[in-house]
């Protein structure tokens, strides 16, 4: 009884894995495939379906051979920006989020609300308003503009008060009496502690960031300084979509943060085990 | 860490009325100077364009002639008469209708599975969590493949298994089923890390003790699982909930809105009217009414959820 | 309290940081937006936006600019490519701010709404003193205008034709359709020979009429021609309505017919891969110019004359294919307008279009560099350019264009996808457009 349940929950696992991984295993082995063959195996349950017929490389060299877009240089560009913001957004989304959760100060709700409001705003009406601030700062093609809007991310702010609110008041409190400054508990206590929480959303931050289209595209104007997704949509035009360079440049942007997440998940799951919070 | 011997009830503490009274302001001060950062930027890159936006909505402003003429409530009363619009509203919450449970409860699904510390269940971890970091236009792109009436997979194999086949993306009755399978695709791993956390945050002596009691898993679930995730569930809801009724991007990567505009979700058409139509005064306007109705949703969740979540 | 300190450091910091980014970005407006042409030496700095092409465009641009930088040493050109799909609001949400580029490109159709905004300079003075406009093809010249007055210049005309995959129809014995833009096939003969192709068994569908559903102005631009070469119009010649021209008996007959290649012949497919026409999915596809560069690229085992070959777009009662596409102008609020113009005029010269032309094979809007390049008078390429210059009808032109597009795009999808009454559609159809014709007069 007891190997049959385990054998339908190794059933169900795996079945879902094939779900999950189904769509990338298609896109890395395209990568290897000629834009001919992408499609012409595509509507049919065969092996080819997923396998190449004929490896290339090809599409790896036009990519990266592309002097016209010099892909490592925009992965460059998003992985400074994306560090940046990741690293800032971390420290004072915390901060926030430790005082929602364990000060009392005025206008607290008012505040709360206030966050709440600019997350339900869809980003496609202050865009213009956006881009006009931008101009008047002289932001325009800059990167502060990548970078200060960014900062405020009320999610990570919901998410990590979330965190902080399980720990001990009691902790704290007794390390005021010890004279600690409230600096000190956030930075020496609090943190600490939610090692977890700060690493999802370091990632999800992260991810934003690689992800991040729109934006880019709306307030750079040099494509020297261009983000990877705005250089990854250049592959389409009006001919057509370049369906195999598409998908080695993606493979190559993806690979990495795959393989980072891989690494980061350890720290991550080990995080939350043993983090003890009573 | 010493401090944490020293623990001692706040009430029961036996210092000077002085010292309360200091711990007080600081704690004032301190939340204060917490949040200072968060609230200058929130006012500069958020509220000033959201304001800037909310008069927007009172005006008539063709996007690319820079005429503005004020035009008080009548975008607001000729949305409520506009049938693409309040189609669009129902697109919206369809999908979020179906989406907040059914990708909360597959979530936690999978937390479920994958919650014991292992190996093999961080390797299917991080499996479940590629959907996530995958580009949304190539995940669209093979899931149109399988989703193709007479070409995809999803079809071949129903009809190998004789049962009926689907056209999701050319029948404007299911074509946001499709989306919704995409959406639950793309951000189940995601939400599942979430609940993970939140299932680690369960103390496993609660769970030894239920065992001693004779309690099966299936009750264990009911009366400690649940109960104590409800601070989780509720974070997950109230965020899915924003998000779902916010769906755009999911829809310009498949569908584009059609087929028949059956798909075509209020952010979806906000961006359309705003830089298609070109009707800004009209698109922002579209906006504050989504905004109200969506923070009023996530008040009343708020409230729902109130004996864990505060504000 | 060294902690506290930091953080008060590393805030000091961060609004310093700012302040310096407001100061600094401050003296660089001023020069963008005064200073430069009037800067040390007299350079001036030209901002150039276009929609990115594939790399053969992408390239022919950049060596057009450095041509024109070295003939005008004081003028800089600062082009930046944008993607295909979101050029447009890149652009608008630019010209909302007020700081457009001095030099953008436009897709024809959406001129009107340009020009009426203010968005963008009549050109018409310069293109008529020295622009040589006779020489430009006169449908083309024709979607350039607004009120009168020429707001664009082109470089190249599009154009659309029938492909058809040659293996298919011999595979079903089918005679290859006429080849001749003067004497094309009728709709007639393309649905009986979609009928004998169509295989649905072995996933090959007889025809895409007009590029599936997509989206942008796609849709509009593949399938007004159905429309026209029916008879029916859009608009009325004034722009002012569509009521007794989209709902007109020649327009529902094209839609009729259109309808029935997809719900009683069931020729047509709604739903079709990438690519549907190259993997030999569909026997016969409307496709454009650009499509014969896409091909030779990316399926070399598929080859023109071999295995697929092309055909003038089929006639009902008449000859008709879509002109019009991408062409320059200036902005309204361009402080170097002579400078762009002379951009311009460098672009859309003879030898910049023929550069242009040759590099890309597309159609050159110019009669002289039509003539000189041999190639445009031989198959395949003479279909296209005898269609551009006889048989080529632009979009409708009104400030109300966007939502005339729009309306397309809905009209094709409810009664192609959704089975509609196509009476009803095109009712609907009508209704949304007179509405934004009646806003945009007032």
């Amino acid at each position: 009884m007891k190997a049959l349940t385990q054998l339908a929950r190794y059933t169900l696992m795996i079945f879902v894995a094939l779900i999950a991984l189904i769509p990338i295993l298609w896109m890395v082995f395209g990568s290897f495939r000629s834009h001919q063959e992408i499609f012409e195996y595509a509507t049919s349950l065969n092996i080819h379906l997923i396998i190449p017929v004929e490896w290339t490389l090809q599409n790896y060299v036009d990519v990266i051979m592309d002097e016209r877009n010099p892909i490592f240089q925009f992965i460059g560009n998003t992985l400074f920006i994306a560090v940046t913001v990741t690293v800032l957004v971390l420290f004072f989304n915390s901060m926030a989020a430790f005082a929602f959760a364990k000060l009392n100060f005025p206008f607290k709700n008012v505040l709360f609300i206030c966050l709440m409001s600019a997350m339900i705003i869809p980003g496609e009406v202050t865009l213009v308003p956006n881009y006009l601030l931008m101009n008047d700062l002289g932001w325009v093609d800059d990167y502060k503009a990548l970078i200060f809007p960014s900062l405020v991310n009320v999610f990570g702010i919901f998410l990590l008060r979330q965190f902080f609110e399980e720990i001990p008041k009691d902790m704290m409190e007794a390390a005021r009496i010890d004279g600690a400054s409230w600096f000190r508990i956030y930075w020496s206590i609090v943190l600490p502690l939610a090692v977890p929480a700060l690493i999802t959303l370091g990632i999800i931050t992260f991810l934003a960031n690689w992800d991040s289209y729109f934006w880019p595209l709306i307030v750079l104007n040099d494509d020297s300084k261009q983000m990877i997704q705005v250089a990854l949509a250049n592959f389409s035009s009006l001919a057509g979509t370049e369906w195999a360079k598409i998908l080695a440049a993606n493979t190559i942007s993806t690979l990495p943060i795959l393989i980072g997440f891989l690494f980061v998940q350890k720290y991550y799951i080990q995080g939350i085990s043993t983090s003890g919070m009573k | 860490m010493e401090l944490k011997k020293s623990i001692t009830p706040k009430k029961n503490l036996s210092i000077s009325n002085k010292f309360s009274m200091s711990y007080g302001k600081s704690e004032k001060l301190a939340g204060i100077a917490f949040v200072l950062p968060i609230a200058v930027l929130l006012i500069i890159f958020m509220f000033y364009p959201m304001i800037q936006a909310f008069i927007i909505s009172f005006q008539d402003f063709n996007l690319i002639s820079q005429k503005k003429t004020f035009i008080g409530f009548d975008n607001y009363i000729n949305l409520f008469k506009d049938k693409e619009f309040i189609a669009s509203l129902k697109h919206s919450f369809y999908f979020a209708m179906v989406v907040v449970p059914v990708q909360g409860i597959i979530s936690l699904g999978l937390a479920l599975l994958l919650q014991k510390k292992s190996r093999i269940n961080s390797f299917f971890r991080t499996i479940y969590f590629i959907p996530v970091v995958i580009s949304t236009a190539v995940a669209a792109t093979v899931f149109e493949l399988i989703y193709s009436k007479d070409f995809g997979l999803l079809n071949a194999i129903l009809e190998a298994l004789h049962l009926p086949t689907v056209n999701f993306l050319s029948n404007p009755d299911t074509a946001m089923n499709g989306v919704i399978i995409l959406g639950i695709w793309k951000a189940a791993g995601f939400f599942m890390i979430i609940f993970l956390a939140g299932l680690n945050n369960i103390p496993a002596d609660l769970y030894e003790a239920a065992h001693v009691d004779g309690a099966g898993k299936i009750r264990q679930f009911f009366s400690i699982t649940l109960p104590l995730l409800k601070r989780t569930i509720a974070f997950v809801a109230i965020i899915t909930t924003i998000d779902a009724i916010k769906l755009s991007a999911l829809v310009y990567v498949l569908t584009g809105g059609g087929p028949s505009g059956s798909t075509e979700t209020t952010v979806v058409y906000i961006f359309r009217t705003a830089f298609e139509q070109m009707s800004m005064g009209y698109a922002s306007a579209a906006a504050f009414i989504l905004f109200a109705i969506v923070l009023i949703i996530s008040l009343i969740q708020m409230k729902l959820f109130k004996s864990d979540v505060e504000y | 309290m060294k902690k506290k300190l930091t953080i008060m450091m590393f805030f000091i910091m961060l609004v310093g940081s700012l302040l310096a980014g407001c100061s600094s970005g401050n003296s660089d407006q001023a020069s963008d937006n005064a200073g430069d042409g009037n800067s040390e030496g007299g350079v001036v700095q030209l901002t150039f936006w276009r929609n990115a092409g594939n790399d053969v465009e992408n390239k022919v641009y950049e060596d057009l600019i450095k041509g024109f930088e070295e003939q005008n040493p004081n003028i800089k050109v600062k082009m930046t490519p944008i993607p295909f799909g979101d050029y447009e609001t890149k652009l608008r949400t630019a010209l909302a701010a007020g700081n457009p580029p001095d030099v953008m490109a436009i897709d024809s159709p959406n001129l009107a709404a340009y020009a009426d905004a203010g968005a963008i300079k009549s050109i018409d003075e310069y293109m008529k003193s020295e622009g040589n406009v006779d020489d430009i093809l006169e449908g083309t010249l024709s979607g350039m205008k607004y009120n009168d007055e020429i707001y664009l210049a082109p470089i190249v005309e599009s154009g659309i034709a029938m492909f058809y995959n040659k293996n298919l129809f011999e595979e079903k014995g089918v005679p290859f359709p006429s080849e001749d833009p003067n004497n094309p096939w009728t709709w007639e003969q393309v649905l009986e020979a979609a009928k004998k192709l169509n295989d649905p068994a072995n996933g090959v569908y007889g025809i895409d009429p007009a590029q599936g559903f997509g989206d942008g102005e796609g849709p509009a631009y593949f399938k007004m021609p159905i429309l026209w070469q029916f008879g029916a119009e859009v608009l009325s010649q004034d722009g002012t309505t569509a009521d007794g021209y989209l709902n007109s008996p020649e327009a529902i007959e094209a839609l009729q017919f259109y309808q029935d290649l997809y719900e009683k012949h069931k020729v047509a497919a709604v739903e079709l891969p990438p690519d549907p026409f190259a993997t030999g999915k569909v026997a016969i596809s409307m496709d454009g110019t650009w499509a014969l560069a896409h091909l030779k690229n990316n399926f070399p085992d598929f080859k023109l004359g071999e295995d697929f070959g092309i055909a003038p777009l089929p006639k009902a009662k008449q000859k008709a294919a879509p002109n019009g596409g991408w062409a320059l102008g200036i902005a309204s609020k361009s402080e170097h307008p002579e400078e762009a113009w002379k951009l311009i005029q460098y672009i859309t010269s003879y030898e910049g279009i023929k550069t242009y032309a040759e590099a890309t094979g597309d159609i050159p809007a110019r009669y002289s560099v039509a003539e000189d390049m041999p190639e445009l008078n031989e198959y395949p390429k003479n279909i296209f350019v005898t269609q551009a210059q006889n048989y080529a009808e632009n979009r409708p032109v009104t400030p109300a264009y966007p939502t005339v597009s729009k309306a397309m795009k809905e009209l094709f999808e409810d009664i192609g996808i959704s089975g509609r009454n196509v009476e009803a559609a095109a009712a609907e159809a009508v209704e949304k457009i007179d509405k934004e014709i009646k806003k945009t007069q007032n």
